[in-house]
C-alpha cells in the first residue's frame, strides 16, 4: 500500500500526459502540511485521528518521502559489506539529546515561518514538498526525455500515442536546492534509516508528539522478551531499546518490520493502556488562520527595466530562397510584481499556502508555471510566458494544487474556462523600444491578433498621420494577463510587451 | 567545333531514343517506332511498374533545332540535403554525394537538361549541379540557369552582370545551353523594366547570345500577364528560343479561377504554339500537390492505371502537348526520379478520354481547401523565422487525408484532435508555427503563385487555435 501510494504521487508529478491528474490528485490532497496550508479541515481530522489511533502510519504509507527514504534504506541493508548487517539488520537505539530539541526548534521555526509567513522556510522542511521537488527538478527531465524519445519512434510509426514535450530549465537554483534535499535526504536514510523523519521532518515532530499517545501502539512485552536486539537492529527509526524493552513511540512510523524480526513474540501492536482524549485541533492551525502576513516587495527585483538590451532582427531584404531565419530563445522578464497562477488569488495567499511541492509546475502542459528564485516566493511557482501562454482551454494548475494555493475556479470544465478567461491576473506593459513597427519599420499586430479579450488595439504611431506604422496600446481593465501578446510577440530576446503580475487577482 | 562533338555525340544517343530527331521545328514524340515502343512495353509490364525505366526516353528539338532535349528535365531546386548540423560552415546543407548519384543516374537514363538558378537551395544549387555534372562530358547535357536579379540591390546592371558571371563559376562551364530571365511577370511591366530593360540586361543577355556564350535565351513567366504578351509581341526582335511557363492538368483550365493574377495554362501554351516556341514547363507536379492526393481521387486514378503512379499522370499531361520540349521535375529522391523516367522512357502520350477524365480530377482537386502552395520556398527566409511552406505543406496534407476534426460532438474528434495537433506540432516546431506570423508580408511579393501568404497563416492560425481551445 505504501508503495501503491509512492507510486501514485510519485506518477502525478512525472506524467507527461497530464491524463493521471484526474485520477490521482486526491493523493496529494492527502498530504499534512498542504492539508493545513488549505485549511482542508476534513484531511487534518482524519490525519490526526489516525495517527491517535494506530500511529505514525502516515508517514509510513501516506508520505512519498518517507517512502523514498524506506527504499534507500532497504539498499543500503541489502547492499551492507557486513554479513551480519545485511542478516539482522544494522540499526542502534539511537537517541541523543540533541535530537529531540532539533526536533521540536525546526518544529518551533517552521511554526514562527508559518505565522510570519515566509513560505521558503516551511517549504525548505515540507516532506511532501522536498519530495515533489526531487522528482520534479531531478527525475522529470529524464521522463520527458524518455517520453521525447517514444514520440520520435511513435512519429516513424504514424501513431499519436506520444507527443514531444518541451525539455527546459524549470529554475536552476530550485533545482540546486532540490539536489541537495536529495542529496542529504538519501544520505541519512542510508545511514540513519528514518533519521531525517525523526530530527528534522516537522511533521513527523507533529505527528510524533500524537503518536505517544496513540491508542495502538507497539511495545514489548518484557515477559516474553530475551534482549537477543534483533528489533533493535532492524528498527528503522532507531526507536527500540532491547536492552530497557522501551518503544519510543514518538518516533515509531508502524513499519512494523520489528514484529516481524522477532521470535518471541515479545513485541506486540495494540492497547497499552487507555489515552487522556485530546481535541483533534492543530496548534499551527488555529495561529496561522489570525496571524496576519505582511507582503514586503523585493527591491532587487526593480532592476527589471535594465534588460532593455534588444536583438533587432535582420530585415535585410532576401536573396536566395530557402532556409530558415535564426530565431533568438526569449529570455524572461523580470517582472516587478511576479504572476501568479490562476486561482491563487493574491500573492498573499500563495504565500501563505503554497508548500513548493512543485505539482502544479510539473502539471502546466504549456511550460508557463516554474518555480520563482526569488528569496520571498522562493520555490512557489510564478508564470513567464517565454514558450508559451497560460492558455483558455487549460486549468491544470489549479486542479491538482493540494495546499489550497490555487483554488479551483469551478466545478466543470466549461466554468473553469468562462472563470478563467475573466480572471485578470497581470496586465501587459509595451516597450516602446522593442516593438517591431518601430524598430523594424514592419506592420506588426501580432499581440492584438491574439489577444483573447479583444484589450490590445493597434493604433497609428504619428496621431497626426492615420497612415503611420501601427503600435499596440493596452486596454488595463480589459487585459487578463494571459501572456498570448507577450509569447507571440516577435522581437526577441525581450518581448516588446510582457505581463505584469497584480498582488490581488480579480474578475473583470 | 564544340557545336559538332555534341551532336555527334547526340546522334549517338537519339539513334537509341525513340525520336528520330526532324530538321523542322517541333517534333511530336509519337512517332511510327515510338508507339510500337510504347504498345511492346504496355504489354510487357503492365502489372509490374518495378524500379527500373521500362524503354528509351522520349526527346524533342529545340526552336532552332539543334538539340534533342529529353522529355524529362531535372529541376535542381529541390537538391537533398544533409541532416542539420552537418551543413558546411557556409550554410550549404546539400548532400553532394546523393546528388553526384541522382544525376549519373539520370544522365545514364538519357536525362540531358538540368535546370538551377543563382537562388536556388539557399544559393548553393548551382554549384551543387555544376560539380555533380563536371563529372560528364560537357556534350552529354544541357544545363540551364537565370538572371534571378530579385532583390531590389541587384537591380543595377554589374550587380545583374556579377550573377551572371558567376552562374559560369558557379557551374564551372564556359558557356550556358539554356539561359531564362527568370520569373517575369511578378510585379507587372514596371518590376520587369527595373530588372532587365533599365539597365540593359537584356540587350547585355542578347549579346552574350550572339557571341555563344548563351546558347538558347529564354525567360520564365509567373503571374502579369501582360509582360507575357509584351515579351511575346516582341518576339520578332528578340527571338526566343524557349519559354518557360506553369502548366499541368489543373492550371490548363483553372489558374485564373484560383486566383485571378494568374494565368491558365492553355492560353499561355497556346501563345507559344502560335509562334513556334517551345515551352519547358514547371511546376508540372505542382511541387508534389499532384502526386499527394485526396484519398479517393487517388483511388480513382490508380482504377485507371494500377501500373502507373498518381504522378505519372500529371507528367504524361505535359508530355502530351507536342510543344512541349522539357516537363522539369525536382527531383529529391531516386524513386522520384526512377517514377519520373517511366513516365518519359518512352512517353505514353494521354488519349482524349485521358485528357477529359484528368479535367474532372481537376475540377475535383479544386474543391479541396487546400493552399496553392508548391513548396518552391521562394517566399523563405522569413525574417521572423515561421516556416511558411513547412505550414502549408502539412495542412495540405491534413486536408488531403481527410483529418480535419469538425464537430465537437462527432465521436472522432478527440482523435482527429489530437493527430491534428500533434502532426502540427512535428511538422513544424512551435516557435516557426503560424501563430508567429506578424503579417508583415515581406514574404507575399516572392511568391510565383501569388498566395496571399499572410492571409492563409492567420486562416491556419485560427483553425489550430480553435482546435487547442475545443478540447
Amino acid at each position: 500500500m505504501a508503495i501503491l501510494f509512492w507510486l501514485g504521487i510519485t506518477l502525478l508529478f512525472l506524467d507527461v500526459s497530464g491524463v493521471l491528474h484526474t485520477y490521482l490528485s486526491w493523493m496529494a490532497k492527502l498530504q499534512f502540511l498542504p492539508a493545513i496550508m488549505a485549511v482542508n479541515v476534513g484531511v487534518i481530522v482524519l490525519i490526526v485521528v489516525l495517527t491517535l489511533l494506530v500511529g505514525r502510519i502516515y508517514c509510513s504509507v501516506i508520505c512519498p518521502l518517507g517512502v523514498m527514504q524506506d527504499i534507500f534504506s532497504w539498499l543500503a541493508g541489502k547492499l551492507n559489506p557486513d554479513k551480519k548487517k545485511r542478516k539482522f539488520g544494522r540499526f542502534r537505539f539511537f537517541a541523543p539529546a540533541w535530537m529531540k530539541i532539533l526536533r521540536y526548534a525546526i518544529l518551533v521555526i517552521v511554526v514562527i515561518a508559518l505565522v510570519f509567513g515566509s513560505g521558503t522556510v516551511v517549504q525548505i522542511f515540507a516532506p511532501y514538498s522536498s519530495y515533489g521537488r526531487i522528482v520534479t527538478m531531478i527525475f522529470r527531465p529524464g521522463v520527458d526525455y524518455i517520453n521525447n524519445l517514444l514520440a520520435d519512434w511513435a512519429a516513424e510509426n504514424d501513431s499519436y500515442a506520444f507527443s514531444h514535450v518541451e525539455l527546459w530549465m524549470r529554475s536552476s537554483s530550485v533545482l540546486i536546492v532540490a539536489v541537495c534535499s536529495l542529496i542529504t535526504i538519501g544520505l541519512m536514510a542510508i545511514f540513519g534509516g528514518r533519521f531525517y523523519c525523526n530530527s528534522i521532518c516537522p511533521v513527523g515532530t507533529v505527528l510524533g508528539f500524537l503518536s505517544r499517545r496513540s491508542i495502538l501502539r507497539v511495545h514489548i512485552d518484557a515477559s516474553k522478551c530475551t534482549k537477543c536486539g534483533l528489533c533493535e537492529r532492524k528498527c528503522k527509526a532507531m526507536a527500540i531499546d532491547a536492552k530497557r524493552h522501551y518503544v519510543d513511540n514518538s518516533r515509531c512510523v508502524d513499519c512494523f518490520d520489528c514484529l516481524e524480526s522477532c521470535h518471541f513474540n515479545a513485541l506486540k501492536f495494540g492497547i497499552i493502556n487507555p489515552i487522556t482524549p485530546t481535541t483533534p485541533i492543530n496548534p499551527i492551525e488555529t495561529t496561522q488562520k489570525t496571524t496576519p502576513v505582511a507582503p514586503s516587495r523585493r527591491t532587487f527585483l526593480s532592476t527589471a527595466l535594465t534588460v532593455a538590451a534588444v536583438s533587432k532582427l535582420e530585415a535585410d531584404s532576401k536573396i536566395m530562397d530557402g532556409g530558415l531565419a535564426v530565431i533568438a530563445d526569449k529570455k524572461p522578464y523580470v517582472r516587478e510584481t511576479p504572476v501568479c497562477p490562476p486561482g491563487a488569488l493574491s500573492l498573499r495567499n500563495l504565500q501563505q499556502h503554497c508548500t513548493g511541492c512543485q505539482l502544479c509546475v510539473s502539471a502546466c502542459p504549456n511550460n508557463v508555471l516554474r518555480p520563482s528564485a526569488g528569496l520571498l516566493h522562493f520555490m512557489q511557482p510564478t508564470l513567464s510566458y517565454e514558450l508559451n501562454h497560460c492558455r483558455p482551454e487549460c486549468h491544470a494548475c489549479s486542479d491538482v494544487c493540494p495546499a489550497g494555493a490555487i483554488l479551483p475556479l469551478g466545478t466543470t470544465h466549461e466554468e473553469k474556462m468562462a472563470r478563467k478567461s475573466s480572471l485578470k491576473i497581470g496586465r501587459a506593459v509595451w516597450i516602446a523600444d522593442n516593438c517591431v513597427p518601430l524598430t523594424d519599420g514592419v506592420s506588426c499586430g501580432n499581440c492584438a491578433a491574439h489577444c483573447p479579450t479583444a484589450a490590445i488595439k493597434m493604433v497609428p504611431s504619428d496621431p497626426e498621420d492615420r497612415k503611420s506604422v501601427r503600435i499596440p496600446v493596452v486596454d488595463e481593465e480589459r487585459c487578463i494577463g494571459c501572456g498570448a501578446c507577450e509569447h507571440l510577440c516577435p522581437s526577441r530576446p525581450y518581448s516588446a510587451i510582457h505581463v505584469e503580475g497584480l498582488e490581488v487577482q480579480r474578475e473583470i | 567545333m564544340k557545336n559538332i562533338d555534341r551532336r555527334d555525340f547526340l546522334k549517338r544517343i537519339g539513334a537509341a531514343g525513340a525520336v528520330v530527331g526532324a530538321t523542322t521545328t517541333l517534333a511530336a514524340c509519337a512517332g511510327g517506332k515510338g508507339s510500337e515502343a510504347v504498345t511492346e512495353a504496355i504489354t510487357g509490364n503492365a502489372v509490374n511498374s518495378g524500379e527500373k525505366p521500362i524503354g528509351d526516353m522520349t526527346y524533342r528539338t529545340n526552336r532552332r533545332g539543334d538539340d534533342k532535349v529529353s522529355l524529362l528535365g531535372y529541376g535542381c531546386m529541390r537538391w537533398p540535403t544533409v541532416s542539420r548540423g552537418k551543413a558546411l560552415p557556409d550554410g550549404n546543407d546539400i548532400d553532394q554525394e546523393q546528388v553526384n548519384r541522382l544525376v549519373d543516374y539520370a544522365i545514364e537514363h538519357g536525362v540531358n537538361y538540368f535546370d538551377s538558378s543563382p537562388v536556388y537551395c539557399k544559393g548553393f544549387s548551382e554549384r551543387a549541379t555544376g560539380i555533380a555534372l563536371k563529372r560528364h562530358p560537357r556534350e552529354s547535357y544541357f544545363i540551364a540557369t537565370k538572371l534571378s536579379n530579385f532583390a531590389e540591390q541587384l537591380h543595377s546592371r554589374e550587380a545583374s552582370i556579377q550573377m551572371y558571371r558567376n552562374s559560369f563559376k558557379e557551374l564551372q562551364v564556359d558557356y550556358i545551353d539554356y539561359y531564362l530571365l527568370h520569373s517575369v511577370g511578378g510585379g507587372g511591366m514596371d518590376n520587369f523594366s527595373k530588372r532587365y530593360l533599365n539597365n540593359g540586361m537584356l540587350d547585355f543577355l542578347l549579346e552574350q547570345r550572339e557571341k555563344g556564350a548563351i546558347r538558347n535565351l529564354g525567360f520564365s513567366f509567373h503571374g502579369d500577364v501582360e509582360v507575357f504578351d509584351w515579351l511575346l509581341a516582341n518576339d520578332d526582335k528578340y527571338h526566343w528560343d524557349f519559354v518557360q511557363i506553369q502548366m499541368n492538368y489543373v492550371d490548363w483550365l483553372h489558374a485564373a479561377e484560383q486566383n485571378k493574377r494568374n494565368v491558365n495554362a492553355e492560353y499561355l501554351y497556346g501563345e507559344l504554339q502560335k509562334r513556334g516556341i517551345p515551352a519547358v514547363i514547371m511546376e508540372p507536379l505542382l511541387g508534389g500537390r499532384l502526386s499527394k492526393l485526396p484519398v479517393h481521387v487517388v483511388n480513382h486514378l490508380k482504377e485507371r492505371r494500377p501500373d502507373m503512379s498518381v504522378a505519372s499522370w500529371a507528367f504524361r499531361f505535359c508530355g502530351t502537348y507536342p510543344g512541349v520540349m522539357c516537363a522539369l521535375s525536382g527531383m529529391t529522391y531516386m524513386e522520384h526520379l526512377q517514377d519520373n523516367l517511366r513516365s518519359f522512357c518512352p512517353l505514353d502520350p494521354l488519349t482524349e478520354e485521358d485528357l477529359a477524365y484528368l479535367e474532372d480530377t481537376a475540377q475535383n482537386i479544386l474543391t479541396y481547401p487546400t493552399v496553392p502552395c508548391n513548396d518552391c520556398n521562394y517566399c523563405m527566409p522569413c525574417p521572423y523565422g515561421i516556416n511558411i511552406p513547412a505550414i502549408f505543406v502539412h495542412y495540405n496534407k491534413l486536408v488531403n487525408e481527410g483529418v480535419v476534426p469538425k464537430d465537437a460532438q462527432d465521436p472522432n474528434y478527440r482523435d482527429l484532435r489530437r493527430k491534428y495537433l500533434i502532426s502540427f506540432d512535428r511538422a513544424v516546431p512551435a516557435i516557426r508555427q503560424a501563430d508567429h506570423c506578424i503579417g508583415c508580408g515581406q514574404c507575399a511579393p516572392h511568391c510565383p503563385q501569388n498566395i496571399k501568404i499572410p492571409q492563409q497563416l492567420r486562416r491556419i492560425s485560427a483553425r489550430i487555435e480553435e482546435l487547442r481551445q475545443n478540447l
